[in-house]
């Protein structure tokens, strides 16, 4: 349960971040652009589920090292690009030279920012933790005092 | 509260019944953590066994199928499995961190986040750990956050 939660937590992240992105895209390069709701939504949906089973690449029986750490974010970054890309060509997400360049800095940049997101989390979670420690401590140093 | 002491005869083995409203209160937990710091586990080093007390011990840790207790300044080797050492913990400050490794959660300084969604525990001793974000609930639990 704990880990259905886990993913459907990442699976939403995941899928604001690319709604985000496309938006800032649609600003910025066709602002008068209408976009069928449905088919939309559901490929945003497609591009989340692939993103998230690329993830694949982070599996290791042992703990990874900082170094295999980047080396497999690496990979990642290209197995999205390589995932993602002939997918938005296909529909019609971009057409020329110069939109495939864009479309791939939003793709590292959406990725960018899910780790952001990540270590957000995590800080928010190593102070409170800090927090819980140093009051501890305190409390072991009263008990001490006679 | 009453509290009774029986002396017993070496040959038996000594035991601790806490007999008590409420399982979760502090001072049973307090009884437990004293009583688990005063377990030992055996550690090995130049062919001599050392006891050591899990209150002493800062981490286990299984490298390549080996098995090594770290104390503040000085390394040992154990006989014991990863799945071993956890049971014997069970109750204790001691908790799973990551794949291979158990931490003493009272020899933890302070955690920092890391980009790879892990976190790294700087511990009493100066040295760094990391701890799995998939531990880190446990982590969280012991310390009642």
């Amino acid at each position: 349960m704990k880990n259905i939660m886990l993913w459907a937590r990442r699976y939403v992240t995941i899928y604001g971040i690319i709604m985000l992105c496309t938006f800032f895209m649609c600003l910025l390069f066709n602002p008068t652009s209408e976009l069928p709701v449905v088919s939309y939504f559901g490929r945003i949906m497609v591009f989340t589920l692939l993103s998230l089973l690329s993830m694949v690449v982070y599996y290791s029986r042992d703990e990874l090292t900082p170094k295999g750490w980047w080396l497999r974010t690496a990979l990642h970054a290209l197995l999205l690009e390589a995932m993602l890309l002939p997918l938005a060509h296909r529909w019609g997400f971009w057409y020329s030279g110069t939109d495939i360049i864009v479309y791939a800095a939003f793709i590292l940049l959406a990725k960018a920012l899910w780790h952001l997101v990540d270590y957000g989390i995590s800080a928010r979670t190593a102070a409170q933790i800090n927090e819980r420690i140093r009051e501890n401590r305190l409390e072991k140093r009263k008990d001490m005092i006679p | 509260m009453r509290v009774t002491v029986e002396q017993i005869d070496r040959e038996r083995e000594e035991e601790l019944i806490v007999r008590c409203h409420d399982p979760g209160a502090a001072w049973v937990q307090g009884v437990q953590e004293a009583v688990s710091g005063q377990q030992t586990v055996c550690g090995w080093r130049e062919d001599e066994m050392h006891r050591l007390k899990l209150s002493e011990v800062f981490y286990f840790e299984v490298v390549d199928e080996r098995a090594f207790v770290y104390t503040q300044a000085d390394v040992f080797e154990a006989k014991e499995k990863l799945y071993e050492f956890e049971r014997l913990c069970a109750g204790s400050a001691l908790f799973r961190c990551s794949k291979s490794m158990i931490l003493n959660a009272d020899r933890i300084d302070y955690v920092r986040p890391s980009l790879s969604g892990r976190f790294e525990a700087v511990l009493s001793n100066g040295e760094k750990v990391v701890v799995s974000r998939k531990y880190v609930a446990e982590l969280k639990r012991m310390l009642g956050v």
